[in-house]
């Protein structure tokens, strides 16, 4: 027995040994091959220390960006995938040779700790997805670089991108992300959410769209009290949702939205401190009580609207336009059992005053990108940008966007669709797509037609945000404009708290930093306006 | 003598098993509806419930997720890290708690209050990265493997383990004429089987189951490790949701297939290490 366990403890630290030999050499390989100026990548630890552009002195030899994207991507393969000699390819025919890129792929608030760990280090990547407040942190620092001089040279994006995202991103006078670009139309819009009814009850509970929110309400109410599903059973109920809904169209039929900052005659105010926001709460608070309101909806999280919807439980929820395409999963759960179930995109109801709208989408669609004072290149880089978002001869936006043409879709004769031959993971899994978006088009000419006409009913129906900027003291007090707010609306929204309460709501959120806030963003919204 | 069980000793028996296997239920159902719903139809898990068995079987989430190849290396990457770490790390905590079991070591004291210190008070996630990041080790495996080969929590089990065993049968070997490192390998070691089964499963589950260590420290994807991947799979659902790019395929089904693939290795290892495990969480509690 000793003599076995003598044997495996040296046996063990032989291969212990031999690993170790084998990792250290790998590295050596790795490293080499780098200062070769080989296109293979740098992946280890004696070069970590390069995670900004490996640029070599003759202008042929490969210039690697390292690119970070805050998603997932599974599928995509860790050396970039078939897909990468394509992308090679159409670079080198466009005139960029020496372009290359390494994607490092990072999903969830994770990734922003991840870049706050590498700017702490030095270490930031060339290009990366950003979101405002590490914007607003990286920009300070001087982490970031300024990118209105660059944007000139990216015509096929700069055309394309939205005055009021270019405005979002500029800070202390400087633009510091590129936003996403847009195709023309109603469907690639920036907005994607909007209500979804459930047509098919309509339809049998003969009831139209609701175009005010008494209509509204009777339809919830026909939703709750007539059994439109027709099991027999009182188990349905008007609005279904999750812990994250903010019953836009209520308080929009009420001329505001509660986490937008909207213009008033003292200037920018919350617009859950407006007095309209009480009596939206008082209408919404009524129509839980009558049962018209999932009771569960403060709690639920997408799996459990998801379920609720699939099992027929609700009429009315908010959601994204993409949710009415019959291959999305919630609406193929709700046909496998209900098979003439249909979900449509309705426009937004009218308050007493004629007010509605919705809340816009913040700028940039999650995927904008800034460039960081590392990148040894900047001049290389945007051109490589603006070849992402070229639509024109070997330009990129198709490989970036629906993969190869004729191999993963083709194009309507009149170029108003695109055919998709496989789904978007297989084209991830070819190294295109998503995780390559390096300068983001949106375009949807891949949608159904049902998820179209639901992007259709939806369009123009959505309210302005003043102001989507991040102030010092935004980050002083995280909770004070949307936190404090969703706890008031689910204790007022479910009775636990009268509507009076919302008195007590306004004096929290000046308590609690609001004041400050407000005057910062009023002074930031005056200068951006000068 | 045999006592013979009266009828309080039948009850007390219906109702300890009867509550042991509704515990046992309650802790095993979780496990059983992943597997249900890695096995069901993207529309009868979306539809969610209590699953009793897999509705509208299937393998299509199962062929969606052994299809990427990024699964095997993520799969090779947590093997060798495991393997090492724990490997390493029974071999470097036994080498540093055997000379502090030792009260005449000289400066024995000092070591063991910089481990303990070490327990209590760390240098925080942003120093170390910046220790590791000097070191070269950022964007490598052993960056995983060296930062969790020596814990002070291990190093004082199995201290106490070390000094729980008999003096004399290490002074009848220096007698003999063995040297220390010959006592340590060739008597104490062999001694701890226990101690030592104990701690590398410790080591090679924690390394199994990291997440910020890898997020932290790897930046190429062929380096990733399974919590790396698991994170992309449900982040890739979720992103394929908010872009409408989904691919037909049920989160829910998706998830639970990659975490019963991905849980399978310990779950193969665990039952052949219970007992180490079971003495183990004894060590720290009676000895001193």
């Amino acid at each position: 027995m000793k003599g076995l366990f003598k044997k495996i403890l040296v046996l063990t630290l032989i291969l212990s040994v031999l690993l170790s030999v084998a990792a250290c050499g790998g590295a050596t390989n790795n490293l080499s091959k780098t200062n070769n100026g080989n296109q293979e990548d740098s992946s280890n630890a004696a070069n970590s220390k390069n995670d900004s552009s490996d640029v070599d002195s003759t202008s042929t030899e490969k210039v690697t960006f390292h690119i970070y994207k805050n998603g997932g991507f599974p599928d995509y393969p860790a050396d970039g995938g078939e897909g990468k000699q394509d992308v090679l390819n159409a670079l080198a025919a466009y005139g960029l040779p020496n372009v290359d890129y390494k994607v490092t792929a990072i999903g969830g608030d994770e990734y922003y700790d991840k870049l706050n760990i590498l700017a702490v280090s030095g270490s930031l990547p060339d290009y990366m997805n950003i979101d405002m407040v590490t914007m607003t942190n990286f920009s300070d620092q001087g982490l970031i670089i300024p990118l209105e001089d660059h944007l000139e040279n990216m015509p096929a994006a700069k055309d394309r991108m939205r005055q009021v995202d270019l405005d979002a991103w500029t800070y202390n006078g400087h633009l510091y992300a590129f936003p996403v670009a847009y195709l023309e139309g109603a469907i690639n819009g920036p907005n994607t959410t909007g209500l979804i009814v459930r047509a098919d009850w309509l339809e049998k509970l003969d009831i139209d769209i609701p175009e005010t929110i008494d209509e509204f309400y009777e339809m919830l109410k026909a939703f709750k009290e007539q059994d439109p599903d027709g099991n027999g059973q009182d188990d349905t109920f008007g609005y279904i949702g999750r812990d994250t809904t903010l019953f836009e169209d209520v308080f929009g039929a009420f001329g505001i939205q509660p986490t937008f900052w909207m213009e008033t005659e003292e200037g920018l105010r919350l617009g859950s401190t407006l007095p309209a926001t009480k009596e939206a709460l008082a209408v919404l608070q009524q129509w839980y009580a009558e049962g018209l309101i999932d009771p569960d909806i403060f709690t639920n999280d997408q799996s459990l609207q998801d379920q609720k919807l699939a099992n027929s439980k609700g009429g009315v929820y908010e959601g994204s336009g993409f949710s009415a395409s019959v291959s999305n999963p919630e609406y193929a759960a709700l046909l496998n059992v209900v098979p003439t179930a249909k979900l449509k995109g309705i426009p937004a109801f009218k308050g007493p005053k004629g007010e509605s709208g919705r809340q816009e989408a913040p700028p940039g669609y999650g995927n904008s990108h800034a460039i960081s004072a590392n990148c040894q290149d900047v001049d290389l880089l945007v051109k490589f940008l603006n070849w992402c978002a070229d639509d024109g001869e070997n330009g990129g936006m198709y490989l970036c966007s629906v993969g190869v043409e004729g191999k993963h879709f083709e194009l309507s004769e009149d170029g108003t669709k695109i055919n998709q031959f496989v789904p978007y993971n297989e084209i991830y899994a070819y190294g295109l797509g998503n995780p390559i978006r390096f300068q983001q088009v949106v375009d949807r000419r891949w949608m159904e037609d049902s998820a179209v006409e639901c992007f259709e009913a939806f369009d123009g129906m959505y309210r302005e945000n003043k102001f989507w900027g991040t102030t010092p003291s935004m980050l002083d007090y995280p909770d004070t404009c949307e936190e404090l707010f969703r706890e008031y609306l689910a204790k007022i929204v479910m009775g636990s708290l009268p509507v009076d309460a919302w008195d007590d709501y306004v004096k929290d959120f000046y308590a609690m930093g609001g004041d400050k806030i407000e005057q910062e963003v009023n002074e930031a919204y005056q200068a951006l306006n000068k | 003598m045999k006592k013979r069980k009266n009828f309080s000793d039948y009850v007390f028996d219906i109702v300890n098993t009867s509550l042991l296997i509704f515990i046992s239920i309650v802790m095993l159902y979780p496990f059983w509806h992943e597997l249900c719903l890695s096995l069901s139809s993207a529309a009868e898990s979306t539809r969610g419930g209590i699953f009793i068995i897999p509705r509208q079987f299937t393998l299509e989430a199962y062929k969606l997720v052994i299809r990427s190849s990024f699964i095997w290396t993520s799969f090779y990457n947590s093997i060798y890290c495991a393997f090492l770490t724990t490997v390493i790390g029974v071999l470097f905590t036994s080498m540093l708690a055997y000379p502090l079991s030792k009260k005449e070591l000289m400066g024995n004291r000092s070591i063991s209050f910089v481990v303990v210190f070490c327990m209590i008070f760390n240098g925080g996630m942003i120093p170390t990265y910046l220790v590791v990041n000097n070191l070269g080790l950022v964007n490598s495996l052993w960056a995983l493997i060296l930062m969790a080969i020596v814990t002070p929590y291990n190093t004082i089990i199995m201290k106490n383990f070390f000094t729980s065993l008999p003096t004399e049968i290490e002074e009848a070997a220096f007698i003999d004429g063995a040297g220390p490192l010959r006592i340590f390998f060739t008597i104490v070691l062999p001694l701890s089987k226990a101690v030592l089964a104990t701690i590398g499963l410790w080591l090679a589950v924690a390394s199994w189951n990291n997440f910020m260590m890898p997020l932290i420290y790897l930046n190429d994807r062929e380096l990733y490790t399974l919590p790396l991947y698991i994170r992309q799979v449900i982040d890739g659902q979720l992103l394929a949701r908010t872009t409408g790019e989904g691919a037909q395929s049920a989160v829910e089904s998706v998830i639970g297939a990659t975490i019963i693939i991905t849980i399978i290795p310990i779950i193969c290892v665990y039952p052949y290490l219970q007992k180490y495990f079971v003495k183990g969480v004894m060590l720290g509690s009676v000895k001193g």
